[in-house]
């Protein structure tokens, strides 16, 4: 099954603004889906210098954007992502 | 209480805003502005209106300008008006933290509650159980006399439904000192006397009412200065505690190089001072540490050593040592009396140990915390990971693992066992280390005895749960900081 890819902005604005603290629990998103989901950091995705600076910290889940990227949002964004998702669930 | 919260976010956005504008230099003409700027779009109103909050916002700018916020006083005043003398020197011996009583909450003293979940049961253990006759029933829901209630907390426990909570005051219950006291009007003062300013309650208020009185306004004044303005020497060197080496992802060195980005001359790790105080602690050791009867207390942290005055008989048990960021800062006055040295770490107390009154020595010049550190690569638009790595000063493993608890304990056995190896007779050492200061582990430490006859006991304390890793001003979660310690200790430059 191909796996959620999880990229995590490790530029310092998206750092200082809350990206430290989604890198230092990023171990509850392997306890919540396990191996299903892959994750990296990533060099500034310039989304701050693009004027969204107050929607910082940025993360994207298989290629899309999630602004003010939390733990919390992240984890949304990947139950978004994954297979099955819109077959039943939730309806 | 969560690290990552909306209270968290606004003092960092407000600090990467006065830092680009202190940065190009339009601090006066621009800082009125943040106010508005800072509550146009998708600002959540949180006080009666929007116009408190900018009040409120106008209040904590004023304390990262480094002014006290108490009270509503001055605000006619416009904050250009204080812009213009927020780069001032620190008159010695000023408490370094300030409350914005504005948006203080002025929480009821600790009480519990009956809440919705409440079924009204027969058994009622809340009013069997009740010791003070506190609890009867009321429109068929258990109810809590106030003036009757002793807090204990049993009826809480007692209850199957979990129905009554225990809603506490939180700067209070975060408290290890009992420093903060209540004014008539509830709204909460730190009593400046008996704060260890171990910085917890500015993470525990969820109004964000407690604040630092920064000093970045300053640093960024002196080092934005053109060269002919200074004194002879105008070198600003940063010296770098091990904790704040370990807030960013990448090798120590790019984090060093990133500070030179921002304008010093100069970054001296803190950690070459912790190895001249493990060399000095350990010898107190050897001594047999006569002045503590036996037993030697570390005096590496401002916050414990505040707190060490309050505990009878600890104070003679400190070790005479400096701390790591003194001992840096006299390696460094000593070749360049004219530098400008700025302390860099996640600590609340560093600021009150550098500027206190008594010992009349001046080798640390600025203080500013992790947090304010990295609001300045944002407002200067530094990336700290396309930095090029540039070498470190050089410090011991041990010396560099100052950060976290545990690390000065081990540095100076080390230091001790290096004695004994050269033949140095030398008592038995038995060490203990103890972070997190709270009731209980301040009772413990009061409680502790020196071990007895040819054996020296050597006591670390560190304020901050897991040592400065878990320090109130950091950007990085300490788990995650705890590794890049190890990479940095390691002297990992990839």
């Amino acid at each position: 099954m191909e796996k959620v890819r999880v990229t995590i902005c490790v530029g310092t604005a998206c750092y200082v603004l809350g990206g430290a603290e989604t890198i230092g629990r990023i171990e509850e998103l392997r306890e919540l889906f396990g191996d299903m989901v892959t994750w990296e950091g990533e060099p500034c995705m310039g989304l701050c210098k693009a004027g969204k600076e107050n929607k910082a910290p940025f993360a994207s889940v298989n290629g899309k954007v999630v602004e003010k990227a939390s733990l919390e949002a992240i984890a949304a964004a990947i139950r978004e992502a994954l297979p099955g998702k819109g077959d039943g669930e939730g309806k | 209480m969560a690290r990552e919260n909306n209270a968290v976010k606004l003092r960092r956005a407000l600090l990467a805003k006065l830092a680009r504008l202190m940065k190009d230099g339009r601090l006066a003409e621009g800082v009125d502005g943040i106010p508005f700027e800072m509550t146009r779009e998708g600002w959540e109103v949180t006080g009666c209106c929007v116009h408190h909050d900018r009040a409120l916002i106008r209040l904590r700018l004023l304390a990262m300008l480094g002014f006290p916020a108490e009270g509503l006083s001055d605000v006619e005043r416009p904050l250009s008006g204080y812009a213009v003398s927020a780069g001032a020197e620190r008159p010695r011996g000023e408490f370094p933290l300030t409350m914005v009583t504005e948006a203080c909450n002025a929480c009821a003293k600790t009480r519990y509650l009956v809440t919705d979940a409440c079924q009204g049961c027969l058994a009622r253990p809340c009013q069997t159980g009740c010791p003070k006759g506190a609890v009867s029933m009321l429109d068929d829901r258990s109810h809590i006399d106030a003036s009757k209630c002793a807090s204990c907390g049993l009826c809480e426990k007692a209850c199957p439904f979990h129905a009554i909570v225990r809603v506490p005051v939180p700067c209070e219950e975060a408290c290890p000192a009992g420093a903060i006291r209540k004014l008539e009007d509830g709204t909460a003062r730190i009593d400046e006397e008996k704060c260890i300013l171990c910085g917890r309650c500015i993470a525990a208020c969820p109004f964000g009412a407690p604040v630092e009185r920064s000093e970045m306004a300053r640093v960024i004044a002196r080092l934005a200065a053109p060269a002919a303005e200074g004194p002879a020497s105008r070198r600003a060197v940063a010296i770098v505690a091990p904790a704040a080496m370990a807030q960013f992802p990448f090798p120590a060195g790019k984090f060093a190089a990133s500070l030179r980005a921002l304008g010093f001359d100069e970054v001296v790790e803190a950690a070459q001072g912790a190895d001249i105080v493990a060399r000095e602690e350990a010898a107190e050791l050897a001594r047999g540490a006569p002045e503590g009867g036996g037993m030697l207390a570390t005096s590496c942290c401002p916050s414990w050593v505040r707190a060490a005055g309050r505990i009878p008989g600890m104070a003679e048990k400190l070790s005479a040592a400096p701390s790591p960021m003194i001992a840096a800062g006299r390696l460094i006055k000593a070749r360049d009396p004219g530098a400008f040295t700025v302390f860099i770490s996640p600590c609340a107390a560093k600021r009150w140990e550098a500027h206190r009154p008594a010992d009349g020595e001046s080798v640390i010049d600025a203080v500013l915390t992790s947090e304010e550190i990295g609001t300045m690569f944002l407002a200067a638009g530094i990336e700290v990971n396309e930095a090029q790595a540039s070498a470190l000063s050089g410090a011991s493993e041990e010396g560099r693992g100052f950060g976290a608890a545990g690390g000065a304990a081990n540095a100076i056995a080390r230091e001790f066992e290096g004695m004994k190896a050269r033949g140095l007779a030398v008592p038995e050492l038995r060490a203990t280390a103890v972070s997190g200061l709270n009731p209980a582990s301040l009772a413990a430490i009061g409680a502790m005895k020196p071990a007895g006859e040819g054996t020296v006991t050597l006591l670390e304390v560190m304020s901050c749960e897991g040592g400065c890793l878990g320090g109130p001003c950091t950007i990085a979660n300490p788990k995650a900081a705890k590794v890049f310690l190890d990479k940095y200790k390691a002297g990992l430059t990839a």
